[in-house]
C-alpha cells in the first residue's frame, strides 16, 4: 500500500513540529525515516497513523492507498489502521499489555477487527509465531517472563497478524542490544518483503537504516533536510544534517580490519 | 606491568531463592589497571552490570574476592549511568548536580572552591559553564545531560569511574560528544581508570585499551582492543563485531 504525505504541517500548543514535508512510501518500498531526537520524526508517523494527541493541529495531505487520512473521522481511521496498517514500537516492555499473555496479546487485533472463530484466531497466531521465530509454549507467558528481543518479536507478530498492507517501525531496536538489533531488523525486512507490504523505518541511527531501506529522508527541525536512495546517501552525504548523521554512523561502527 | 587498582578473582553471583536461583556470573576474574580504559562487552543479560556492581561494592559476590588498592571504593569512584534523565535530579540546577559529590565527601571545601571545581568538571566535558550552570535537566538534549552526568561523575576526581551503557539512550550523533568528552578526560587525568560497560564494540573502539567479553556471565574472551577487534577467538564476539559494522 502506498502512502503520499503532501505539505504536511504539525504544530501543537501553538509550536510547530512538523513544516510543510512531503514523503511518498512505495507500494513495496521500504524507505526510512532519519533524524536526531526532537527532528519531528514520531509526530509523522502518528499523523499517518491518526494518533496524534488531540490538541494538535494538522494541515495538508495525507493519502493511505486511496483513502485521504488527514481530517477522517476516528472510527473510520481506527478500521482503516485496524486492517491495513501496522505498527511496531520502540520500547517493547511499555507496548506490551502486562498482564495478557503473548497469545491474547497477539490475537487482539483479529478480535477487534475480524469475524473469527476462536480456533481460527489461535491458528493464525500459532503461525505468526513461528514466522517471527519464537517457539510454541510463549503463547501462555506473560512479557516480564521474555527477553526483551522476545518481546520484541511479539510486538512484531501483533503488528503484523492482520497482514497489513503498511507497517511503521518506529525505532523499533533502540531499546535492544546490538545483536538483537541486527536479528530484529533482518527479521522485519524478510517479513515485510514476504508479505509484499511497505514499511516506513524511523531510527537515529543511518547504521540501521543501510540494512532496513533502499531509499530514506532526512528530518531535521521538522523539515524534511535531504532524501535519496538510502547506499548514495551514505556515500555521499551533500547536506550538513545528513553528513552529521553518516558520519556519526560511520565512527561508531567497526571499519574492516585493514581499513583500520 | 604496574599493579592493578581493581582486581576481581573468581566472583561467583547469584540471583534468586530456592528454585528460581540462577547463576549469573561464573567464576569471573578481570583486572582493571590505574590510567587503562577497560571495556566491559557483552548482550543484555551476560552478567556485565552485576559484575561492575560487584567491582564497586553496590553488590556482594556469593565466592571470589574483589581487592581494590585504596581506600574506600565507594567514596573513590564516580558513576555514570545509562539514561542521564532519569539520574539527574529534574528539580536541580545543573550546579547543584554537578557539586552534589562534593558537598557530600568533601566538607573541608569553600563554597567558592566547589564551584570553581564544578565550572572545571563542565569545560572537560565540553559544556560551557557560564551557559550551563544555571540550567535545569529539562533544558538539556540528551547528549548535553549525559555529559552533566559525566561532569558529576569527575568532579571529585575519583580513582575509578564506571560508565554503565552511557551512550545507548542517546542519539547517535550525539554519541560523538560523549565519546569526546571520556577522552578528553583520559587526557586530563591520566591516572583515572574508566570501566566502560556497553553492548555495541563500535563504541567501545574509540576509547578502551582493552575489551573483556562477558557471555552468558562467563568471560569469553579478555585482550588488547586491536587484538578482540581484529582476530577474535570467540564466536560470541564475532557476532558483535558482525552487529557493530555498517
Amino acid at each position: 500500500m502506498s502512502v503520499e504525505i503532501r505539505g504536511l504541517n504539525v504544530a501543537i500548543g501553538g509550536k510547530t513540529i512538523v513544516r510543510d514535508v512531503d514523503l511518498n512510501v512505495g507500494d513495496g518500498e521500504r524507505v526510512g525515516l532519519v533524524g536526531s531526537s526532537g527532528s519531528g520524526k514520531s509526530m509523522i508517523s502518528r499523523s499517518i497513523m491518526g494518533l496524534l494527541p488531540a490538541n494538535a493541529h494538522v494541515s495538508g495531505s495525507i493519502r493511505v492507498g486511496d483513502r485521504q487520512v488527514v481530517g477522517m473521522r476516528d472510527a473510520e481511521l481506527a478500521d482503516l489502521r485496524g486492517r491495513y496498517m501496522g505498527m511496531v514500537f520502540q520500547n517493547p516492555a511499555a507496548s506490551l499489555n502486562p498482564v495478557t499473555t503473548v497469545a491474547r496479546q497477539i490475537a487482539l487485533p483479529l478480535r477487534l477487527h475480524y469475524d473469527l472463530t476462536k480456533t481460527e484466531r489461535l491458528d493464525r497466531v500459532r503461525a505468526m509465531i513461528a514466522k517471527v521465530g519464537l517457539p510454541d509454549d510463549v503463547l501462555g507467558k506473560y512479557p516480564h517472563q521474555l527477553s526483551g528481543g522476545q518481546q520484541q518479536r511479539v510486538g512484531i507478530a501483533t503488528a503484523l497478524i492482520t497482514s497489513p498492507r503498511f507497517i511503521i517501525a518506529d525505532e523499533p531496536t533502540t531499546a535492544l542490544d546490538s545483536i538483537v538489533q541486527r536479528q530484529i531488523v533482518d527479521l522485519l525486512v524478510s517479513l515485510v518483503d514476504d508479505a509484499g507490504a511497505s514499511m516506513l523505518f524511523i531510527t537515529h541511527d543511518f547504521a540501521v537504516l543501510a540494512h532496513a531501506t533502499t531509499r530514506c529522508y532526512v528530518l531535521d527541525g521538522g523539515r524534511i533536510a535531504d532524501s535519496g536512495d538510502t547506499a548514495a546517501l551514505l556515500d555521499h552525504p551533500s547536506t550538513t544534517q545528513t553528513d552529521r548523521l553518516v558520519s556519526a554512523a560511520r565512527t561508531l561502527s567497526l571499519v574492516e580490519s585493514g581499513e583500520a | 606491568m604496574t599493579v592493578p587498582i581493581l582486581s576481581v578473582r573468581n566472583v561467583s553471583k547469584y540471583f534468586g531463592r530456592r528454585a528460581d536461583r540462577r547463576q549469573v556470573l561464573f567464576d569471573v576474574s578481570a583486572d582493571v589497571y590505574p590510567g587503562e580504559c577497560l571495556a566491559v562487552i557483552g548482550g543484555s543479560g551476560s552478567g556485565k552490570s552485576t559484575l561492575t556492581r560487584i567491582m564497586l561494592g553496590l553488590e556482594t559476590a556469593d565466592s571470589g574476592t574483589v581487592t581494590y588498592a585504596g581506600g574506600d571504593i565507594r567514596r573513590e569512584s564516580g558513576l555514570v549511568f545509562q539514561d542521564p534523565f532519569s539520574s539527574l535530579d529534574p528539580r536541580w540546577r545543573v550546579a547543584r548536580s554537578v557539586a552534589e559529590p562534593l558537598r557530600i565527601q568533601r566538607r573541608d571545601l569553600s563554597r567558592d572552591e566547589i564551584d570553581a571545581r564544578a565550572a572545571e568538571a563542565l569545560r572537560t566535558v565540553g559544556l560551557d559553564p557560564a551557559v550551563f550552570l544555571g540550567r535545569y535537566p529539562i533544558d538539556l538534549s540528551g547528549g548535553q545531560a549525559q555529559r552533566v552526568a559525566i561532569a558529576r561523575a569527575i568532579v571529585n576526581e575519583p580513582r575509578v569511574i564506571l560508565a554503565d551503557e552511557p551512550m545507548s539512550a542517546i542519539d547517535v550523533a550525539a554519541r560523538i560528544q560523549i565519546l569526546d568528552a571520556f577522552a578528553a578526560i583520559r587526557e586530563t587525568r591520566r591516572e583515572t581508570a574508566l570501566v566502560m560497560v556497553s553492548h555495541d564494540l563500535g563504541v567501545v573502539q574509540h576509547i578502551a585499551d582493552r575489551i573483556l567479553v562477558l557471555h552468558d556471565g562467563r568471560v569469553e574472551e579478555c585482550g588488547p582492543t586491536a587484538s578482540v577487534l581484529g582476530d577474535s577467538q570467540s564466536a560470541y564476539a564475532r557476532e558483535l563485531i558482525a552487529a557493530a559494522s555498517l
